[in-house]
Formats: structure tokens, C-alpha cells, sequence
């Protein structure tokens, strides 16, 4: 009796797992089959009425029917879960070729980029920075310098001025003597910051930048000038360029230098950017002249040290290929957004 | 300066050495060439020839017919030049020659008649831009000669800039002695020999003010003929750069450019009297000098005078009275030396920068005033037939510092150590003798014309470096150990602000510190002191120190948008500039950023899209997240005073009572005024006022491991009702087991009635030390929210 309820339930939930479209399917019939309140229970209900010799049989195939029923519900419920997990990435589906969402870039101007670059490079080779005002007095400006009024240096420095001889300095050497009053030797610093000069052309701005630097102590010697900047040059130009040194002048410093660095279009062999030289002209420096060291109160007979002057936009524009000056400060974004 | 390498050749064998050699050894040196120029470089087979005879051209008016003697024989030229005459001689380009733009010379036929050369003006030979006509030659001229030869007419000229400490430079001589010892061969000077007539005249010098004129020489000189200077002469001075006047200036010129001492002749007869006075002019004294221009002068000008007047700015310019004209027979030739301070005082306030002024300036020679006085008075002697009469007038104040021999000290161990090389004692004597010190044991004298520029024993170590040229001193980097200073408080706000801004998506500018009068305007910035203005600005719209950046900004969006620019978040690190008090002028670092349009690029998704646009709380959030980068707490917000902003959307941010910046919306009035039609957002932060502010520690706080509970509460408020009073209600009730709360819905609708709005919170309830349990937290929570109903006119919804 129970063993043909048994077949009978059997061959029904056959029918009824075939039938079944999903996950949700499969688990009705768990229940309905295999369930505490479900058929099997209800069926193994009448195993009272049987007799004790058959209940062995008897629960043998009711628990085969419950292993192989259960079996079955797994295998399709599986199945049913992988499809409609499919499905379900399947409507998360994106075109990749789309284009991508993207805040608009920040990029830092490339003035800055050059001059944390340049900070970074003498970084290494231990020098601090320091800033100072970009108002000066023509005592700070020039004096202090070497450059008296009359002197015809004055004439390499187009000079804006305020009310009553405060000015805009036209160089950050200014903060070198700054220090100077302040410290003693050692003193190794590089100075970054804005300078003004009136002027303005492709390559000229009435306002730009300059990094300099300073180094005294007990016998700095030129040789060392040479390393310092050759490697630096190198470092930011690139190992592969030559770097000359030319005698100049500047009235603070003697001996003085202009540095030049090989034309990186032409390699050295003349072309248009280079004037047909072969070569760029980068900086000026030189060892501090004693006259310096006097306005200071330093003992000029005790310490030597040299000084560097770096303009930062004309090395911007060598890095990047940039000709005209102007496009620095029109902030176009369309320049702005290459850097 | 230009240095035709012919002319130096004169002083100095130039021969085996290539012009680009040269150059590229006075730039290891410390000249500077800026370029090598060739004249002339194509010019070939031009000769010298005479025009026999000019007849009218049978076929046109203006062509004439020539034929042409060059010594041998005939050549018919037709021309169209018509200052010509019959006998002339003239350069004359025959068939195969080639001219200063190129052109190649053939046999032709012009209006039917045949023509087998050109006859040549200036322009065709490359020697002026400009010319009247064919080039008259000097009568004497030699037929048949290669006139490119003769005529100077190819050279290779040298332009070099000389640095200012270089004045003994500025000149053939000087540089030729430069070369002399790049190349180690000797200097050749040019002869100077003159014969002097006696006179009973005797003439007398004045020095009124010694300072302007240590040294001042005069020589009287007859029967000279003024004309035109030979050919040789006036091709060296335009070569040079200067214009031929006649032969008496031409000398005067030609002195100067070889000499590098600036001379003035006078017309003896046009003065008054027999004493010329050195001094300075009287204030409103009127002079006329050789340009023409009638000036007026003042104490600061030293001038010349006779006795009637002036009749020259001292080292400037000559007057017109006094000038050499072609009448000229009798000359009163000057050589002086004047103060290089006092001369650039005086061509400065004229405005007048002579080739005179520019050499006195940089101080001449001392000892080669005489020199150059003699090397004038054998040119006049030999090329104008002119005889120097009497002794020449002469002052010397040997007490003038300038006339004291300098002897610097030569300690070659010094020098090596300063360099940082290893040069031998009698390595650097020798560079030093060939440069014309004369070395004792301890020092070296300087030569009297390098006494403006070698002060002190560190420029002998130049000398040194520089004739060797610098290639030869080691590079070193083995510096002793300098600890380096920790960078200011305020340079690292300045980096993490610049760092913070880029990684939120904003682009760095960089502006002048200089703005316009209309920065102000547009923006209702009351101008200025007129301490913070330029005197003296290339343009007015850079005339003004600025105040804010805010201008400088909105004038970079304006631009970036009138170029299709349209979505733009910029900021920028710059410096600003005030009045502290009279007089003094302080400066601080502040930040600025500004932003329009979108925040993307190009979204196309609805999402993306309502995300799009900056509100005032997006904008508040950065400053937030800033000023916690910087480590900087306690910051509160008030209404801002600033016209410049939309007045209902924008604050002062303020730490304590101290505002540190603004941020919010542009009026749209001032945005008018830059013709932006779209909203526009700005965060100001004084970054100097930020430096001031003291830094939170960064310091661990522990934070709770159980597990926590979150109750919302929504309540209903009157509009007019702050959030600022609110949330101060809810930090004094809150419960000491709600670690924090948020706001996490707010709005405003005709459904809870126009007058409400309502808010949203979350509180989170947590305790550091066990589970809290339902009850508890109920508790709580409705505890607060009792007394929060209780102290606000709101209701729970
Ligand atoms: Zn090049």
C-alpha cells in the first residue's frame, strides 16, 4: 500500500520537476515532497499500519525516494541558478568602447612643474629653500650687491619702481643678502620666487621667475660652482647634453659665468632656436664678490662661496618646447591641460 | 659692438685663424659674439672705369648710353641713371660679375641697343640700403682694378657684445689686444708722428669742477682742408657701423673707434675767445648742439664753454656753435678724459646715448688720451694737410684717483684655491704679463686701461680662468655636509594647497602680480595707495600691485571662455600686496579657486549628468577637506560682507575670529562686467593667515568595535528656522552613546506647507565598551528627541 503510494509519489514528482521553470520551482517542490509537512511524511505516516518485518524494506525505499528526489532538485535547481545568474550579469552588460567618464584634469602650471623639479634636483645636492618679498628697497636690489646707482649694470636691469625707491626686484638675490645678515656661514640655499623686470617680447615677460642659489663656507671654490651646475643641467636636461662655461659678467660675483647648455634640437650643430651657435644659454653665476660679503659683515678673507641665478620660464620653455613666453601667462587651458 | 676683422687685422696677424676659430675664442673668453657677419661674400668682377662718353638713347627717354675706360678698353653700358657726368669714375659690374643680391651680370640688349655691364650705386654693391645713384668715385682713383678690393667692399665683421666692465673693449685696438694674447702674437699700434708749427697764441684751459675732468688735452691745428675722407676711411666707419660726415669727423670717428677715446674737434674760428671752461651748466642754460635739438640744461650736466657760451656737452655732444663745417680751416681738437658717473647721469637726463657717452661711461684709458690725441693730429696731418701749432693745452690731476697706478695682490695659492685648480705661479704670471700687469713678488699693478674694472685680487683669478677659458677648471662636488632648514609653515600650506587643488581636478594658472585699474573697477576693489603703483609700468593694464586674486581669475575664466573653453575649474597660488601703514608694504601668499560649467568631461549618463554642476556646498566641502589636509580645525562660517559675491550664496570661513577666506558665488553683476552669463564659484583662503593658525596634532583616537545602532528622526521646521540652531540643539541634547549624526535628507515642498521644511537625521548609537542593547538606545533616543521638540519650534514627522 505504502510502497505503491511511494511509486506513485515518485512518478509525480517526476512530472512536477519537469515542469519546473526556476530556483523558486525547485524549492516549492522540496517542500511540497520533502518538507516536514510534506508527501513523504505524510505517506511514512501509515508506516504504523505496516508490518514489522516490511518496515526495514519499506524505509529503505522511502529514504532512497528522498536521496534521489533530493539529487534531482539540486542538479535542476543548479542549473536554474546558473542561468538566471547569467541572466542577471547579462543585463548589467556595458559597451566598453563607450567613452569613459573623466573629471577634468588638474594639472600644476608648468612654471611650478619646473620649479619643483629644480627645487628637487638641489634638493639633493643639500640646499634649502627660502623666500622673501617681492617689493625691495634699491638697497637689497642693488647696492648691497655692487651695483651702486651710477654703475652701467643698472642698465641690464629695467628696473620697476614704487614710491620713494621701493621697487619690484629684478632678481631673488635680494633674499641671499637677507640671510646673510641673519646667518653665518655655512649658508646653502636656493632662492625661488617672482622677478620683475620691464620688459616684453616672445621671450621676455615683465614678470617671471627665478630660482637662486647660494653657497658659503670656509673655501667653496669654483670647481665646485662647475660640478653643482653641470649637474644639474644634467640632471634636467638630460646626460647626453654638453654644458659650457663662458666668462661674463655680473657685478657681484667674480669670477662670473654664463652657462651654456648644447641645442637640444640641433645637437649641437647650429640651427634656428640656437641662433646657429650650437649652444643655449641657461644661467649666470660666479663666486660671490667680496664687496658682497663686506655689505653683509662677513670677513671676505675668511669665506668664499659662489651664487647662481636660474630664470625658471626660460627653462620651461627649452623642457617643452614652448615659443613664445606669452602662452605662460594667457592660461589657456588648452596649453594649461598638456602638462 | 661690430669689429671688421680687416680693421683688427691692421694691429693684430689674424692670419691661419678662421673668423668662426676667432669667435669661438673670444667667447671662451668673455666676449660674447653674437654674430659673425659676411659683406660682400658673393660680390666678384667688379672694376673701376671711366665714362669716356653719355649719349641719349635712340629708343627711350630715360636710359643713356655710356662708354666705359677701364684702362684698357672700351665697354658700352647702357644706364638709367642720371647723376653721371663725363669723366666720373665708377665701380662697374661687366659681364660675369655677380652683385650683393645675387644677380649674375650678362651681355644684354636694352630697348634694342646693346649693353655689356652695369654701372653699380651703393645698393647693388651691399654697402647701403639706400642710394642717390651710381657711386662717384674719388677722381684719383685707379682704372681697371678690382674694385671689391679696393672698395673694401668684402670683410667679415665681428658683433660682439662687450660686457659692461669691458670699456677698454670698445674699440679695434682694444679688442685687438685681447686677441693678441688669445693668440699669443704681438700688437702692432698705428704710427702717431706729427709735426708741430710754433705760435704766440696761447690758449688756456679752466677746470671748475676737477671731479668732471681729471684729464683734458687741446691742440690747435691749421690749414686744414675739410672734404671727403679717402674711400678706405669712410668703408671702415660704415663697416663699423657709423656714419661718414666729412674728413675732419670722419678722423675724429675713426680715432675713437680704433682708440676707443672719444675726441671733439672745434671750429677754432667759431669760438670766442681763448679759454674753454670744464664745468657744470647752470640750471635753465639753453644749448643747441650738433643734432640740432635746442636743450635745456641744469648743475648735474658738465658742458664745454668759451667765452661767450657752452659749446658742448662734455663727453655727450658738441653744440652747434663751434662745429666743423666744410668752411672749416682751423681746428681746436679735444681729448679728455670725463667722469663715466657724471656722463651717464648727463646722456641720460638728455636722452642722448652717443658713441661718445657710451665709452666714457665705462671709463677710457687714462694714460691713452694722449695717444689717441696724437693718433688724430698724424691722420689730420697726412689726410687733410693740416699742421698742429703751438704746444698742446694740457690739465693732468695726477691727485684724481683714476691717474694713481692700483697694484692688486697675486697670491697664486689663493687664486688656485678660489678656482679650485692647480695652475702653476709662473703659468699665471705669464697670462697676466701678456695682459699688461706688471708683477712684483706680492702683487700685480693693473694696466692703466683695466683700472675701472680690476679692483681686487679675485679678478686676477677671472683673468686667469678666462684667457685659459674655463673648460680646463674640474667640476667638484665634494661639498662639506650643510643641514638642511626645514621649509616654512607657510611654503608647505603653499605645496599641499597646490597638490590638494590638482588632485581635485583643478588646473594651476599662474597671472601677474600687476593688474589694471579695470580689475578694480570690474570687480568694486576700491583702488589702492598710491604706494602699490608702478611709477613707471610697460602698460597701465600692469600698473598696480593687486589686492585680491579674485580679479586676476575671473579675467582667466572671461578669457577661457570667449575661446570655447567653457568648463573651467582653475586655481592659483599667488601673491597679493597691502598697505600696513604709510609707507610700508606688506605681501601675502593666498589661494584662489574658481570654477564654471561642468565638473566632467562630456557625461552622457542622467546620472553622471545631475552630478554635473558645482552647488555652494560642493564648493564648501573643498575648503573642508583642505583645511583638514592642512591640520587645521575650528572652522565656522559667517555671512559675507563682500559685494563681489551673490548675496544669499556665500560665506567668510573663519578659525576663531580670524577670517582665512571666503567662498560662494560670483554676483552676477560683477560677472556681467566680464561678460560671463554663467555661474561662477570662488574659494579665496589667505594662506599667510592659515600659517598662523595653530596645527592639530595628528593623534590616534580609538573608535568602537561593537556593534552599532542607527535611529533616524525626521522633523518638520519652519523655514526661517537656521540649520546653524538646529544643530546646535542636537550636539547640546545629544546622547553621550551617539557617536555621531548626520543630515541625510532635506527639502522643501507645498506638501508640508510653504512656511516648513524638512529635515532628515541619522544617529548612530555606539558604545566603546559592550552591545547596546533595543531598549537602551529607544531610551535614549527618545529622550533626546523630547527635549529637542521641546527647545525647537519643530515637530516629528
Ligand atoms: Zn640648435
Amino acid at each position: 500500500m505504502i510502497e505503491a503510494q511511494l511509486k506513485e509519489l515518485e512518478k509525480q514528482a517526476h512530472v512536477e520537476l519537469s515542469h519546473a521553470a526556476g530556483v523558486q520551482d525547485i524549492e516549492a517542490l522540496r517542500v511540497k515532497y520533502l518538507g516536514k509537512k510534506g508527501a513523504l511524511t505524510d505517506i511514512l505516516k501509515g508506516l504504523a499500519g505496516v508490518d514489522a518485518s516490511e518496515r526495514p524494506r519499506i524505509g529503505q525505499l522511502a529514504n532512497q525516494f528522498k536521496t534521489e528526489l533530493s539529487e534531482q532538485l539540486t542538479i535542476k535547481s543548479d542549473g536554474f541558478s546558473a542561468t538566471e545568474n547569467r541572466a542577471r550579469l547579462e543585463r548589467d552588460r556595458v559597451d566598453i568602447h563607450l567613452p569613459s567618464f573623466r573629471r577634468n584634469t588638474g594639472r600644476l602650471h608648468p612654471v611650478q612643474r619646473v620649479m619643483r623639479e629644480v627645487q628637487e634636483i638641489f634638493g639633493r645636492l643639500g640646499f634649502s629653500v627660502k623666500e622673501g618679498p617681492d617689493v625691495e628697497t634699491e638697497h637689497y636690489n642693488f647696492e648691497s650687491l655692487n651695483i651702486p646707482s651710477d654703475h652701467p649694470a643698472r642698465d641690464m636691469h629695467d628696473t620697476f619702481y614704487l614710491k620713494m625707491g621701493q621697487l619690484l626686484r629684478t632678481h631673488t638675490s635680494p633674499v641671499q643678502i637677507r640671510t646673510m645678515e641673519t646667518q653665518r656661514p655655512p649658508i646653502k640655499i636656493i632662492v625661488p620666487g617672482n622677478v620683475y623686470r620691464c620688459d616684453m617680447d616672445i621671450t621676455h615677460s615683465p614678470m617671471f621667475h627665478q630660482v637662486e642659489g647660494l653657497y658659503v663656507d670656509e673655501s667653496v671654490s669654483f670647481a665646485q660652482l662647475k660640478g653643482t651646475l653641470t649637474y644639474f643641467l644634467r640632471e634636467f636636461f638630460g646626460h647626453e647634453r654638453d654644458v659650457r662655461f663662458r666668462p661674463s659678467y655680473f657685478p657681484f660675483t667674480e669670477p662670473s659665468t654664463e652657462v651654456d647648455v648644447q641645442c637640444g634640437r640641433c645637437e649641437g650643430s647650429g640651427c634656428a632656436s640656437c641662433k646657429y651657435s650650437g649652444w643655449l644659454e641657461i644661467l649666470g653665476a660666479g663666486m660671490v664678490n667680496r664687496k658682497v660679503f663686506e655689505s653683509v659683515g662677513y670677513d671676505p678673507d675668511e669665506v668664499t662661496g659662489f651664487a647662481f641665478g636660474i630664470g625658471i620660464e626660460r627653462l620651461a620653455m627649452l623642457k617643452y618646447k614652448i615659443s613664445d613666453i606669452r602662452l605662460l601667462y594667457e592660461n589657456d587651458l588648452r596649453f594649461l591641460s598638456q602638462f | 659692438m661690430k669689429f671688421p676683422l680687416s680693421w683688427i687685422a691692421d694691429y693684430v696677424d689674424l692670419t691661419g685663424i678662421t673668423p668662426s676659430e676667432l669667435a669661438d675664442r673670444l667667447n671662451r673668453s668673455g666676449f660674447e659674439v653674437e654674430e659673425v657677419i659676411n659683406v660682400g661674400e658673393s660680390l666678384c668682377n667688379i672694376i673701376t672705369g671711366r665714362i669716356e662718353s653719355i649719349s641719349k638713347h635712340p629708343n627711350a627717354d630715360r636710359l643713356q648710353v655710356t662708354q666705359i675706360f677701364d684702362g684698357a678698353t672700351i665697354h658700352q653700358v647702357v644706364t638709367g641713371a642720371q647723376n653721371i657726368s663725363e669723366g666720373d669714375i665708377v665701380p662697374v659690374s661687366l659681364p660675369g660679375a655677380v652683385l650683393a643680391n645675387g644677380l649674375t651680370i650678362k651681355p644684354s640688349q636694352l630697348r634694342g641697343v646693346p649693353s655689356n655691364g652695369m654701372l653699380c650705386s651703393e645698393t647693388e654693391l651691399g654697402i647701403s640700403d639706400t642710394a642717390s645713384g651710381i657711386w662717384i668715385l674719388d677722381p684719383a682713383t685707379q682704372l681697371g682694378v678690382d674694385f671689391v678690393v679696393e672698395g673694401l667692399l668684402k670683410d667679415t665683421i665681428l658683433d660682439v657684445s662687450i660686457l659692461p666692465n669691458r670699456g677698454d673693449c670698445q674699440s679695434m685696438l682694444g679688442l685687438a689686444r685681447e686677441i693678441s694674447v688669445l693668440l699669443n702674437r704681438p700688437l702692432r699700434l698705428p704710427p702717431m708722428d706729427y709735426s708741430v708749427t710754433e705760435s704766440i697764441e696761447k690758449w688756456q684751459i679752466n677746470i671748475t669742477e676737477p671731479e668732471v675732468c681729471p684729464i683734458y688735452f687741446g691742440q690747435r691745428v691749421d690749414r686744414v682742408t675739410n672734404g671727403v675722407a679717402p674711400l678706405k676711411m669712410r668703408r671702415r666707419l660704415a663697416l663699423a657701423g657709423i656714419r661718414s660726415v666729412d674728413r675732419i669727423v670722419d678722423i675724429t670717428n675713426y680715432v675713437m673707434l680704433e682708440t676707443g677715446q672719444p675726441l671733439h674737434a672745434f671750429d677754432k674760428n667759431e669760438l670766442s675767445g681763448t679759454t674753454l671752461t670744464v664745468g657744470n651748466a647752470m640750471s635753465g642754460e639753453m644749448a643747441q648742439t650738433l643734432d640740432d635739438e635746442v636743450r635745456e640744461l641744469n648743475v648735474r650736466i658738465p658742458v664745454i664753454r668759451d667765452e661767450a657760451s657752452v659749446v658742448a656737452i662734455a663727453g655727450v655732444m658738441g653744440g652747434q656753435r663751434g662745429s666743423i663745417s666744410e668752411k672749416t680751416t682751423a681746428l681746436f681738437l679735444e681729448a679728455a678724459y670725463f667722469s663715466p658717473t657724471r656722463v651717464r647721469k648727463s646722456r641720460s637726463e638728455l636722452g642722448l646715448r652717443t658713441e661718445s657717452a657710451i665709452r666714457f661711461e665705462k671709463g677710457v684709458d687714462p694714460n691713452g688720451v694722449r695717444f689717441a690725441l696724437h693718433r688724430a693730429l698724424h691722420l689730420l696731418q697726412e689726410l687733410a694737410g693740416a699742421t698742429s701749432v703751438g704746444a698742446s693745452v694740457e690739465h693732468m690731476d695726477v691727485t684724481h684717483p683714476i691717474l694713481a697706478e692700483r697694484d692688486v695682490a697675486f697670491n697664486s695659492e689663493k687664486i688656485n684655491r678660489l678656482l679650485g685648480t692647480d695652475y702653476s705661479r709662473s703659468d699665471m704670471a705669464q697670462v697676466l704679463t701678456s695682459l699688461g700687469f706688471d708683477l712684483s713678488e706680492t702683487t700685480a699693478r693693473v694696466p692703466s686701461w683695466r683700472r675701472h674694472d680690476i679692483k681686487e685680487w679675485p679678478c686676477l683669478a677671472e683673468e686667469i680662468a678666462r684667457i685659459q677659458g674655463y673648460d680646463p677648471i674640474p667640476e667638484a662636488l665634494d661639498f662639506r655636509m650643510v643641514v638642511q632648514e626645514k621649509p616654512s609653515r607657510l611654503s608647505t600650506i603653499a605645496t599641499v594647497s597646490e597638490t590638494f587643488w590638482v588632485d581635485q581636478g583643478f588646473q594651476q594658472v599662474q597671472t601677474f602680480t600687476m593688474v589694471s585699474p579695470d580689475d578694480f573697477k570690474a570687480t568694486q576693489i576700491p583702488m589702492p595707495s598710491e604706494w602699490l603703483q608702478i611709477q613707471n609700468p610697460l602698460t597701465p593694464s600692469e600698473s598696480i600691485l593687486r589686492r585680491y586674486l579674485m580679479p586676476s581669475l575671473l579675467r582667466t575664466v572671461s578669457y577661457n571662455l570667449k575661446r570655447q573653453n567653457t568648463d573651467l575649474q582653475l586655481f592659483e597660488v599667488g601673491k597679493v600686496f597691502y598697505l600696513a601703514q604709510q609707507g610700508e608694504i606688506r605681501e601675502h601668499l593666498v589661494c584662489g579657486a574658481i570654477c564654471t560649467g561642468n565638473r566632467f568631461v562630456s557625461p552622457y549618463s542622467e546620472a553622471e549628468k545631475a552630478a554635473e554642476q558645482p552647488s555652494f556646498f560642493h564648493l564648501k566641502g573643498l575648503v573642508e577637506e583642505l583645511l583638514s589636509q592642512l591640520r587645521v580645525c575650528g572652522i565656522s562660517y559667517g555671512v559675507s560682507v563682500y559685494p563681489q559675491y551673490h548675496p544669499h550664496m556665500s560665506a567668510d570661513i573663519r578659525i576663531g575670529d580670524i577670517t582665512i577666506g571666503n567662498v560662494g558665488f560670483f554676483h552676477p553683476d560683477i560677472l556681467e562686467n566680464y561678460d560671463i552669463r554663467q555661474p561662477v564659484g570662488y574659494i579665496g583662503l589667505n594662506l599667510s593667515g592659515i600659517a598662523g593658525v595653530p596645527v592639530v596634532p595628528m593623534e590616534f583616537k580609538s573608535f568602537g568595535r561593537f556593534p552599532h545602532t542607527r535611529r533616524d528622526l525626521a522633523i518638520l521646521a519652519p523655514r526661517t528656522l537656521g540649520y546653524q540652531d538646529i544643530d546646535a540643539k542636537i550636539r547640546e541634547y545629544l546622547p553621550g552613546d551617539a557617536a555621531h549624526y548626520f543630515l541625510f535628507d532635506q527639502f522643501e515642498s507645498d506638501k508640508i506647507g510653504m512656511d516648513n521644511k524638512s529635515l532628515a537625521f541619522g544617529f548612530i548609537y555606539q558604545n566603546m565598551d559592550r552591545t547596546l542593547s533595543d531598549d537602551e538606545v529607544n531610551h535614549a533616543h527618545d529622550e533626546f528627541c523630547r527635549k529637542l521638540t521641546d527647545s525647537l519650534p519643530i515637530s516629528i514627522r
